[in-house]
């Protein structure tokens, strides 16, 4: 019956161990220093999550026979599948992290991947809930945010790729900005606002 | 496959709802050990940082409950999930389920510290009501978690 768990295990370990091999690539640019960082201690989480699951299967081999083993045995399985769900998305993150390494690198596209690093970073200095905040620009498919690593402060604002060209687009991560300020203080615009519509006469 | 803006949301949501459902797992898992009389004390130190994760997502759902009850707050994905867990709308009833359950979670941080683990221990009501609540946030995670997954990579 564990065995099943244990591939799914083993399968985990792999995309972990695949992240690591692309972040061996750029580890060194320091300009992702904080993100790679941060990708790291999310790994290591990971694996310690994967390391107190097999203990747990270890210390209970002798306990299958018991009716309340297949309850251990699902909720060990989504404890798992959670794991899973965070390793994938880590490998996306770190794919669009890799791509824009290349980008950036690219004759033609070098220079405008700069310039728009300094147009998100230019705006930040207006923005005076965004101090702490770490901003990093990637190249994606569509204008979008990514706040998975926001614990982390970093928050990543993309620009798709047909747009990289054109500056008089880049407006549109402003419209990125706003839901990056308000999530950040969330609590405070709610509190705010919604006091004020509900107690309108 | 391309990542739209809504798959990001999507993959942001999933993120958070697997950070919350890791720690309900991993409760719910030693707890089901301890049942079952296996415990060595390797397991309690992470188990002890676990609880501690656990009181922070109880309180943090008992103070969105009360935002909302109040009319002060929108309806936060904590809330959804904790209504969905119940299967009702009595936010009274649910704040009481969920502070004996916090009393729960107290009384299993105990047991663990003192290393005094035995079936009739863990029959206390309170620890019953965290074990209920656990079960149940568990399957509404895991249904929500499976729903996203299945939205993102069905594209």
């Amino acid at each position: 019956m564990q065995n099943f768990l244990y591939e799914e295990l083993s399968e985990v370990e792999s995309i972990y161990r695949s992240i690591k091999t692309q972040l061996a690539d750029i580890c060194k640019l320091s300009e992702l220093k904080e993100v790679v960082q941060a990708i790291r201690n999310e790994i290591n989480a990971g694996i310690e999550d994967l390391e107190w699951i097999k203990l747990n299967l270890e210390l209970m081999q002798s306990k299958s026979g018991m009716k309340l083993y297949k309850e251990f045995y699902t909720t060990t399985l989504r404890g798992l599948y959670t794991v899973k769900y965070r390793a994938v998305i880590l490998d996306r993150l770190v794919s669009i992290i890799i791509y824009n390494t290349y980008i950036k690198h690219n004759k033609k596209y070098g220079e405008a991947t700069t310039a728009l690093e300094r147009f998100v970073n230019n705006v930040k200095v207006h923005l005076k809930d965004a101090r702490k905040l770490k901003f990093y620009t990637f190249i994606e498919y569509e204008y979008s945010t990514i706040t998975i690593l926001d614990d982390y402060n970093i928050i990543a604002f993309c620009t798709p790729s047909y747009d990289i060209l054109k500056p008089w687009k880049w407006t549109l991560l402003l419209h990125e900005k706003g839901h990056t300020m308000f999530n950040a203080k969330i609590d405070t615009y709610i509190m705010k606002f919604r006091e004020k519509f509900t107690h309108t006469p | 496959m391309a990542i739209s803006r809504s798959d990001w949301e999507k993959l942001t949501e999933l993120w958070d709802i697997s950070e919350i459902a890791s720690t309900v797992s991993r409760i719910l898992a030693s707890l089901y050990m301890l049942k079952m009389g296996v415990y060595k004390p390797e397991i309690s130190t992470k188990l002890l940082l676990e609880i501690e994760k656990c009181r922070k997502l109880l309180r943090k759902i008992i103070e969105d409950l009360e935002l909302h009850a109040h009319d002060k707050a929108p309806e936060t994905i904590l809330v959804t999930l904790i209504i969905n867990t119940y299967g009702y709308m009595d936010t009274k009833k649910i704040r009481n389920n969920l502070l004996s359950a916090n009393q729960g979670l107290s009384k299993l941080e105990k047991i663990i510290k003192q290393k005094t683990i035995n079936e009739n221990r863990l029959k206390d009501k309170d620890i019953l009501q965290l074990e209920n609540m656990l079960r149940k946030l568990s399957d509404a995670l895991n249904s929500k978690a499976t729903q996203i997954a299945s939205e993102i990579y069905a594209v």
